[in-house]
């Protein structure tokens, strides 16, 4: 019987092993060889596996999942490097760049990860749902992983279930038609159209309604709501029937090989304070290679990022081929140019008069990568951290986060390689020394006043606006400013120059270039006022009447006269508060007049706006008082220090290590070897101010501040100051000391010539015979 | 890097204990013995001898010692350009050698900038030395009369003929340290060519330091002398 059931274990395992290899046969489809990719007229399938057909009433958007299956294997794809962001199982590797959530009116600036990488949080640290995390970055996002949870970790809050998860986007990057279109993406994914944004992202078909309106029942086969087909429309799909067959298969134009347009839809990286005809792309993009000619992957989608050491994390790579070295010197560096070339006919570089210690102790990046060390950082946006890419009426881009390139730290190995930085920024609750981040909603549910000082200015100004001619605009008068309502309701800095009489005005009327009076001037105590002025102080008046929640009933003091307005007449009355030499406009609450906005409210836009930051410390403080109320200790973190609330109340500035500068490598754009670092002489770097060495980074981000923390460059490279500048003084005496070398071995061989030449003469005689001669 | 560290930490390890025997052999006297017993008694003496350097009255020793030394030098010029090559050179073949030996990183930083400034110094003092010495080591070979007349060619040189030997070796390695430092300076060579030029500047130093430990154990009084 023992015997029996050993067998039978056996037999099970051989069998499950046979299985296993043909499972493994069948998802590592080997080549055939043909260089070609094949056309794919194929049928989409929806998530149901149902093939999708154009002509039916309201037809399912397509699955990625279920139309690429029968060709791919969709779980081994889905495991690759695009797709598994937030996978338990994912390897992490060399830092990346982390998400930054950026939060303007609290100023959070918050790096997240899933990798753990240094500075980073990670999203459930924090409290952030896959639900959460997928609506603030999918726009940027190729689907999988974390937006294509497993039912069984959904989360109570989350509506997966109307909106539908988010498959792989394949069409994301193997798309070829010019109709895939990334801004449609982040629109759908913006409106919780996760299951329809990858069929209107690729132009299969026209995608309408919007999720994030329909009820939290509303689940997919109940189709479109017939009781609203105006607000809480249902996402629905038109496809483009140009693209089926008779027998509704869909042409996809599909490459094995995307295009760099393609990459650089959530990759670009460009210097913020250059216009476009200005940028010169990488080296190897102007040579007329593509992205994925060195960032290559099989069908694991393990992509190959290029750094050393990747195939320790990667399983396509079994050393360095596909890193610089790999192509420019090839398998072994040591040999020299005699050696077979490395890859894609990459040129061998000679180094000419570099020590070697160059190689040992910094990657090909430090002096080939980002822009020229000038004195300062150069500031650059990036598509996931600033939203670049994404087109329409309203603006996506963000100045926040501010990353500067490049600042050269070590890598594990001790290699010196260059990187971006970006400082965090956001509200924390501290215990003892540990550090936990507030979620935006958090601090704004504690202090939305304080963090929206411009809030109550923009209501006004939009309700004076419209009770103003079409051609006039109601604009806010501060110190040296002149403030008008955005397209987004709120604050921005007027082009035009602050009028004559601004010290005493605050509401005025920007009309054709000039900027004019609120109120036009008036003898207030006349018996009777001109009846054009009359009706513009009642206009005034109602139009602030007719904002809610304000903490009074809006009035005119002018000199000793109070004007309101009582059943749709203007009421003067005697003021008794002390007079006004200009109009004033005002909430008037139990006898008491108050400015239409705070002097907190006016000093705090004054000192904003026209600017990037969006929080003062007087903000800060306020908020921090604000939040320790609930009997915690609460700092905010920006600029590279923690603030924190002293015993008086004052705001103080102090080290945290969370305050630190996030940092992350990089390695494009690579500039063409006669702008790399050291074609001068060694003086691009060592000499006594060399900003490679010596420029400082300050901290910067959406406080305005004066305490930001500023660090050397050399700091970053865990270089000495002293020692790097005496190493550069000694460079500006090189020429010298060679010219003295030169000439000391010019004596020393001349006399051990001649001693040679002695020597010589003795051993054959001929000195001899010259003596006796 | 490895196989230069062997070589080096050999060879000096391997020379320093030759001349250390025959020093030792001289100084005492020995009948017949074991090969064990002679050995232990060796490293004893030459504990013993090194100890002695840092006892009181060392220092003093070898102080005196680099007093006769340098008065056998007529000039001052040539007693400043011989204290002037010993004193860099000690420093060069300690941080040089040392750093390449026994530190993963090799020569770096400060000492790296001191090693540099040695380097000046020392080949600034051997010009010297070659300038105002190399008369007195030219008689190299005996006169050809003499060539003719000996049977064997090795054994016409005359006996003081080691030392003219040692001073030009350590003025040739000399050269190729100075000669491989400025080349590598200039921006002519590739990374191949700059590897090579660090190998024969770290083989080049290694053959000074051991012309260096002979040549001081010619110039060192011998036990009973």
């Amino acid at each position: 019987m023992h015997k029996f059931i050993k067998s039978i274990v056996y037999i099970n395992l051989i069998a499950f092993g046979l299985s296993l290899s043909c499972l493994a046969e069948q998802k590592q489809q080997p080549w055939d060889g043909n260089r070609t990719t094949p056309v794919h007229l194929i049928p989409l399938k929806d998530e149901f596996d149902q093939i999708i057909v154009p002509t039916e009433s309201n037809p399912l958007p397509f699955s990625a999942r279920f139309t690429c299956a029968p060709c791919h294997d969709y779980k081994l794809i889905s495991g690759g490097l695009h797709f598994r962001t937030g996978a338990a199982t994912a390897p992490s590797g060399r830092a990346g760049e982390p998400w930054v959530w950026v939060e303007e009116k609290t100023g959070t600036l918050l790096p997240l990860s899933f990798d753990r990488w240094p500075g980073t949080w990670r999203p459930e640290e924090i409290g952030l749902s896959a639900w959460d995390f997928t609506l603030l970055f999918g726009r940027h996002m190729a689907g999988g992983g974390v937006s294509e949870p497993a039912d069984e970790s959904i989360t109570p809050a989350s509506r997966w279930n109307v909106s539908g998860k988010v498959e792989v986007n394949c069409l994301a990057c193997h798309n070829l038609s010019n109709k895939q279109n990334p801004s449609e993406w982040a629109k759908q994914i913006l409106r919780q159209n996760f299951r329809w944004a990858a069929t209107a992202a690729g132009g299969l078909g026209e995608v309408g309604g919007m999720a994030s309106r329909v009820g939290p029942t509303w689940d997919i086969i109940d189709g479109p709501n017939p009781d609203d087909t105006e607000w809480a429309v249902p996402p629905f799909v038109r496809y483009d029937r140009s693209l089926f067959d008779s027998r509704h298969q869909a042409f996809l134009d599909i490459t094995g090989q995307p295009p760099d347009s393609r990459c650089l839809a959530c990759h670009s990286v460009a210097p913020a304070a250059i216009n476009k005809f200005q940028y010169d792309a990488d080296v190897h993009t102007i040579a007329g290679l593509a992205c994925v000619q060195c960032h290559r992957h099989d069908i694991t989608h393990a992509m190959i990022r290029g750094y050393e050491g990747e195939a320790e994390h990667n399983h396509l790579l079994d050393g360095d081929s596909f890193t610089c070295a790999g192509c420019h010197l090839g398998g072994d560096p040591a040999r020299g140019p005699k050696k077979p070339a490395g890859r894609l006919g990459a040129p061998f570089p000679r180094h000419r008069g570099f020590p070697p210690v160059h190689f040992k102790r910094l990657a090909c990046t430090v002096c080939h990568s980002g822009p020229w060390p000038e004195k300062d950082l150069t500031r650059v946006r990036t598509s996931r951290a600033n939203r670049l890419g994404i087109y329409g009426i309203a603006r996506w881009e963000t100045e926040h986060p501010a990353i500067f390139q490049p600042v050269y730290i070590r890598d594990a190995k001790g290699k010196l390689g260059p990187h971006r930085l970006l400082w965090p920024a956001f509200w924390a609750e501290k215990e003892g020394e540990k550090i936990r981040p507030l979620l935006p909603g958090e601090v704004l549910a504690s202090a939305k006043k304080i963090l929206e000082p411009g809030a109550a200015a923009a209501r006004i100004l939009n309700a004076l606006t419209l009770q103003l001619e079409a051609d006039e605009k109601a604009v806010l008068l501060l110190p040296g400013k002149v403030c008008a309502l955005n397209v987004d309701g709120g604050l921005s800095l007027s082009p035009f120059p602050p009028p004559s009489f601004s010290d005493t005005l605050l509401w005025a009327v920007q009309k054709g270039d000039a900027i004019l009076p609120l109120i036009p001037d008036f003898e207030p105590g006349a018996e009777t006022l001109d009846p054009d002025i009359e009706s513009r102080l009642i206009g005034i008046l109602e139009a602030l009447a007719s904002l809610e929640d304000v903490p009074g009933k809006p009035a005119l003091v002018y000199k000793n006269f109070l004007f309101q307005v009582v059943e749709t007449y203007l009421e003067k009355t005697d003021y008794p508060g002390p007079a006004g030499e200009t109009p004033q406009l005002g909430w008037l609450s139990e006898g008491k007049f108050e400015p239409l906005i705070s002097e907190f409210e006016q000093r705090t836009i004054g000192r904003l706006v026209g600017t990037e930051e969006t929080l003062t410390e007087e903000q800060v403080a306020l908020v921090l008082q604000a939040l320790n109320r609930q009997n915690k200790e609460f700092v905010y973190i920006a600029s590279g220090k923690m603030f924190v609330l002293g015993q008086d109340d004052k705001l103080k500035a102090l080290d945290h290590p969370a305050a630190q500068p996030v940092t992350w490598p990089l390695a494009h754009d690579v500039r063409p070897a006669r702008q790399s670092l050291g074609i001068n002489g060694c003086g691009d770097c060592h000499r006594i101010n060399s900003p490679f060495l010596f420029r400082r980074a300050r901290g910067t981000g959406p406080l305005q501040t004066q305490h930001a923390k500023v660090l050397s460059a050399n700091s970053f490279s865990g270089l000495s100051g002293i020692y790097q500048r005496l190493f550069g003084l000694s460079f500006a005496l090189r020429p010298l000391f060679k010219g003295f070398l030169f000439l000391t071995l010019l004596v020393i061989g001349l006399i051990l010539l001649l001693v040679f030449a002695l020597g010589l003469g003795r051993l054959s005689g001929l000195l001899e015979k010259g003596r006796r001669a | 890097m490895t196989a230069f560290r062997v070589v080096s930490l050999a060879t000096v390890m391997v020379l320093i204990a030759l001349l250390g025997y025959r020093r030792f052999q001289a100084s005492v006297l020995l009948g017949k013995q074991p090969f064990l017993s002679t050995f232990r008694a060796y490293l004893f003496w030459a504990a013993r001898t090194t100890a002695s350097l840092f006892k009181k009255g060392g220092w003093g020793k070898t102080r005196s010692f680099f007093h006769v030394w340098l008065g056998s030098y007529p000039e001052s010029w040539q007693k400043l350009a011989l204290s002037g090559a010993w004193l860099s050179f000690f420093y060069l073949a300690a941080s040089g050698l040392g750093l390449a030996i026994f530190c993963p990183r090799g020569l770096y930083g400060i000492p790296l900038l001191l090693h540099v400034l040695g380097g000046g110094v020392f080949i600034l003092c051997l010009t010297l030395l070659v300038i105002l010495r190399a008369k007195d080591y030219l008689p190299l070979l005996p006169e050809q009369k003499q060539l003719e007349r000996r049977r064997s060619f090795w054994r016409s040189f005359p006996a003081s003929l080691p030392r003219p030997i040692l001073f030009w070796l350590l003025v040739i390695s000399g050269f190729s340290l100075a000669l491989t430092a400025l080349l590598s300076m200039l921006p002519y060579f590739a990374f191949e060519a700059q590897l090579d030029l660090i190998a024969i500047h770290r083989y080049s130093g290694l053959i000074a330091l051991l012309t260096a430990i002979l040549f001081l154990d010619q110039a060192l009084p011998r036990p009973g002398s």
